[in-house]
C-alpha cells in the first residue's frame, strides 16, 4: 500500500517522562501506599489512606474498604457492613462481597446497590482472584495462575490469604511473612517481594 | 460561679511570678543534678577554638502556669561570646511542676576574658545571671593509628580487640601558639585505659609532646573512660570480644546479578560458632554512574532497610538473617557496586567477610511498550529503566498497515528531557515515557512502529507496536 505523499509527520514529536506507578499496595499496618518503579525494584510512597482492610483497583478507579465504609478514589464513599470486602473491579464499577454479613453489592456512580442474593448455604470463600483472561488461586504452597486456554503457571509462594488487584496488570498477594507483587500480563509474568514497612 | 473563675484568673499572675526558681544542672554518672544557680556563673577555662556549655533550668514550683516573656542573651556572638540555644520562642508558658532548660553555649574567640548576662523574664520579674568565661591558648591534639579521633564530640576510639589483648596508640599535643603552653592536669579514668604521662607538662612553641595510651580488653563488650588534657576531656572507648567467629561465607542464589532483580543472601560459618552470637549485616551501594548518588530500591526488601540482624547458635554453622534462613534484596535499577559487610560486634570475626556484587551497565530495559492513535496524533508509551542514566537518543520506524516501511527512521533526541527527569532521583532509573507524533495527512494508514532506544551501554528495541 502506497502512502500518500501528503502524509507527513508535522514534527519529530515530544516526550513526557514520569516516574512509573505500578499501583497501590496495602501494607502490614493497614496503610495504602503507592508503588513506584518496577516490580523487582519497587519503592513505596507515603500512605494515601490508613485503616484500610482491603481494596481493589481497575485502570479507572480504586475502591477501599475501611471498617465501616467503602471509599472510592474519586472521593465518593458509602457506609458498608463491618469487616473486610472482596472486590471484582469492572472499569468504573465493581461487584463487592462482604463476607461478614454475606451480602453482595454493586458499586456504581459512587453508590452501593445491594444485590438480592441469599445463598442456600453459607458461602465458603477461598483465596481466588478473577482476571481478564483467567483466574488466580492460592493453594497451601503456591499460587496458580490459570489462563482461559487452561495453561497454568505456578508461583512458589505459600500461605497466601488475600489477593488485591493493585493496578493495571499487577496483583498483590498477602502472606503472614511478606507482601508479594505479581505481574500477570501474559508473557511477562513475574513475582517479586514488595518492600515491607517496619512496624 | 463565673465571677469566681475570673477572679482566680486575675490572681494567678501575681502568685506565679514568685514561684519560678533558677537552677544550674550538671551531668553526673547517675544523671543530671540540680543546684541553685546563684547570680554568677563562671565557665571553666576554654581553650582557643573550643566551646563550652552550661545548662540552666527554670523550674515552676507553683500550682499555676508561669509565662516566660523574654530570654537572653540572644543573637550571634561577635568574636566569641554567649548564645542561648534550644529554647522556644517567647512567650512560653511553663506548666505547674514543669521546667524549661536553657542551654548557654560559649563560643571561644581570641585569648582573653568574656562576660555576658543570662536574663529570664516573666511578666513581672527578670532573673539575671552574670556569665564569665576565659579563653586560654589551646594545643592541637591528634592520635595515631589504630586509634581514631578525637571526633567533634571529643571521642577517641581504640576499636575492637579480643579479650585480653592490647591496643596501643599515642596522643600528640602540639603547641601552635607563640608562647609556651602548660597543660594541666593530664589524667585518665577507666580501668581498661592507661597512659604514661606526668600530671602536668609544658610544651614550647611549635613543639609537641606525646602521651602513650593503652587499652586492655578486660571484658567482653564496650569499655569507656576519660582522658583529661588541660581544659579538654576526651571520651575513651574500646570494645573487647570473645574468641571470634570464623569468617562467614556469604552466598547468593546466583553467581552474577543484574539490575532489577531480587536475590537471596544466605550466610554460614565454615566452623561451628564457639558461642551464641549476634550482629548486623550491612548493605551499601555505590553507583558507578555519575548522575545519581543512590538508589533507594537497593535494600533488603522485607524490611525496606539496608541493615538486618543475624544470629547464630552455639555450635551451629547456620546463620539466621532476621530469623530467616535467607534475606531477599533488590538490585535496583542503577549500575554500581552492592557491598555486604558483617558486623559481629563484640563477638568479632576471624577475617573480613566483605562481599561485593557488581551491577553492570545495561542497554535500556523495556518493561512494556504500547502504541495508540488519537485523531491525528500517534502516541507511543514505553515503560522501562536505564541503569546508566544516559537515555535520550531514539529512533522511530513507522510502517503502513501492510507492513511496508514509511520513509526513513525518524531520529529523536530526548536527552534533555531524560536528564531533567533523572536529576536528583534517588529511587532508581525506571521511567514511563510518552511520545506523541502529530501527523499531517491520514494517520489511519500508519499501522505500526518500531522504537529503538539508546544509552551508553547500547541500543534496545521494542517489539513491533501496532496502532489499534
Amino acid at each position: 500500500m502506497k502512502i500518500p505523499l501528503f502524509l507527513l509527520f508535522a514534527m519529530v514529536g515530544w516526550a513526557q517522562i514520569e516516574r512509573p506507578q505500578l499501583g497501590l499496595m496495602l501494607d502490614a499496618n493497614g496503610a495504602l501506599r503507592p508503588v513506584y518503579g518496577t516490580a523487582a525494584s519497587a519503592t513505596l510512597g507515603d500512605p494515601v489512606l490508613t485503616g484500610v482492610l482491603s481494596f481493589g483497583c481497575s485502570a479507572q478507579m480504586c475502591l477501599m474498604k475501611t471498617e465501616v465504609a467503602i471509599i472510592a478514589s474519586d472521593g465518593t464513599s458509602a457506609a458498608a457492613p463491618a469487616g473486610t470486602a472482596i472486590f471484582t473491579m469492572h472499569g468504573a464499577s465493581a461487584y463487592i462481597y462482604f463476607p461478614g454479613s454475606e451480602q453482595w453489592a454493586h458499586w456504581r456512580d459512587g453508590q452501593l446497590e445491594w444485590i438480592d442474593f441469599v445463598p442456600d448455604e453459607s458461602l465458603s470463600t477461598g483465596t481466588v482472584m478473577l482476571l481478564e483472561d483467567g483466574s488466580m488461586a492460592a493453594t497451601a504452597d503456591h499460587i496458580a495462575l490459570v489462563r482461559r486456554d487452561r495453561s497454568e503457571l505456578d508461583f512458589a509462594v505459600a500461605g497466601v490469604r488475600q489477593f488485591f488487584a493493585i493496578g493495571k496488570g499487577y496483583m498483590q498477594a498477602v502472606t503472614d511473612t511478606g507482601m508479594w507483587i505479581l505481574r500477570v500480563e501474559p508473557g511477562a509474568e513475574q513475582i517479586c517481594l514488595l518492600p515491607g514497612i517496619s512496624e | 460561679m463565673m465571677l469566681r473563675f475570673l477572679l482566680l484568673g486575675l490572681a494567678a499572675p501575681m502568685t506565679m511570678q514568685a514561684q519560678l526558681t533558677m537552677l544550674i544542672v550538671t551531668s553526673t554518672p547517675t544523671g543530671p543534678v540540680e543546684a541553685p544557680a546563684g547570680s554568677v556563673y563562671t565557665f571553666a577555662p576554654v581553650a582557643a577554638g573550643d566551646s563550652a556549655d552550661a545548662r540552666f533550668r527554670a523550674r515552676n514550683i507553683s500550682n499555676a502556669g508561669v509565662t516566660i516573656t523574654a530570654l537572653g542573651p540572644l543573637g550571634p556572638p561577635l568574636g566569641g561570646g554567649f548564645v542561648v540555644q534550644f529554647v522556644p520562642s517567647t512567650p512560653y508558658t511553663i506548666a505547674p511542676g514543669n521546667f524549661l532548660d536553657i542551654y548557654v553555649h560559649f563560643v571561644s574567640g581570641p585569648v582573653g576574658n568574656y562576660t555576658g548576662t543570662l536574663q529570664v523574664g516573666t511578666q513581672a520579674t527578670t532573673w539575671s545571671v552574670s556569665l564569665s568565661a576565659s579563653v586560654v591558648p589551646g594545643p592541637v591534639e591528634t592520635v595515631t593509628a589504630p586509634c581514631s579521633g578525637p571526633d567533634p564530640s571529643g571521642a577517641i576510639s581504640f576499636g575492637r580487640v579480643q579479650v585480653g589483648g592490647l591496643v596501643n596508640c599515642t596522643l600528640s599535643i602540639f603547641n601552635p601558639n607563640p608562647q609556651s603552653l602548660t597543660i594541666s592536669p593530664i589524667a585518665r579514668s577507666g580501668a581498661a585505659f592507661s597512659i604514661v604521662a606526668p600530671s602536668s607538662v609544658t610544651v614550647d612553641p611549635g613543639q609537641s609532646f606525646s602521651i602513650p595510651m593503652k587499652f586492655t580488653a578486660l571484658i567482653t563488650g564496650p569499655a569507656a573512660g576519660t582522658l583529661t588534657v588541660g581544659t579538654r576531656t576526651y571520651t575513651l572507648t574500646g570494645t573487647g570480644f570473645n574468641s571470634p567467629l570464623s569468617t562467614p561465607i556469604l552466598s547468593f542464589d546466583t553467581p552474577t546479578v543484574a539490575s532489577n532483580e531480587q536475590h537471596t543472601l544466605t550466610i554460614r560459618l565454615p566452623q561451628p560458632s564457639p558461642v551464641a552470637a549476634s550482629g548486623l549485616v550491612n548493605l551499601a551501594f555505590t553507583p558507578t554512574v555519575t548522575a545519581v548518588t543512590n538508589d533507594d530500591a537497593i535494600q533488603f526488601v522485607a524490611t525496606s532497610k539496608r541493615v538486618l540482624s543475624f544470629t547464630v547458635s552455639q555450635g551451629s554453622t547456620a546463620v539466621l538473617l532476621n530469623n530467616q534462613a535467607g534475606a531477599v534484596f533488590s538490585t535496583g535499577t542503577t549500575a554500581g557496586r552492592i557491598t555486604f559487610t558483617v558486623d559481629a560486634g563484640a563477638f568479632g570475626l576471624a577475617g573480613d567477610p566483605t562481599t561485593t556484587l557488581i551491577v553492570a551497565p545495561l542497554p535500556i530495559a523495556i518493561q512494556s511498550a504500547s502504541a495508540t492513535r488519537r485523531a491525528n496524533d500517534l502516541n507511543i508509551t514505553v515503560l522501562g529503566f536505564d541503569n546508566t542514566y544516559t537515555a535520550g537518543a531514539m529512533s522511530f520506524t513507522f510502517y503502513d498497515t501492510a507492513g511496508a516501511t514509511i520513509g526513513q527512521a525518524i531520529p529523536a533526541d530526548f536527552s534533555q528531557a531524560f536528564s531533567s527527569f533523572f536529576k536528583g532521583q534517588q529511587s532508581g532509573s525506571s521511567f514511563l515515557m510518552g511520545v506523541t507524533f502529530p501527523v499531517t495527512g491520514n494517520a489511519s494508514t500508519i499501522g505500526s512502529v518500531d522504537v529503538t532506544l539508546t544509552n551508553s551501554a547500547g541500543a534496545s528495541h521494542t517489539q513491533r507496536l501496532n496502532f489499534p
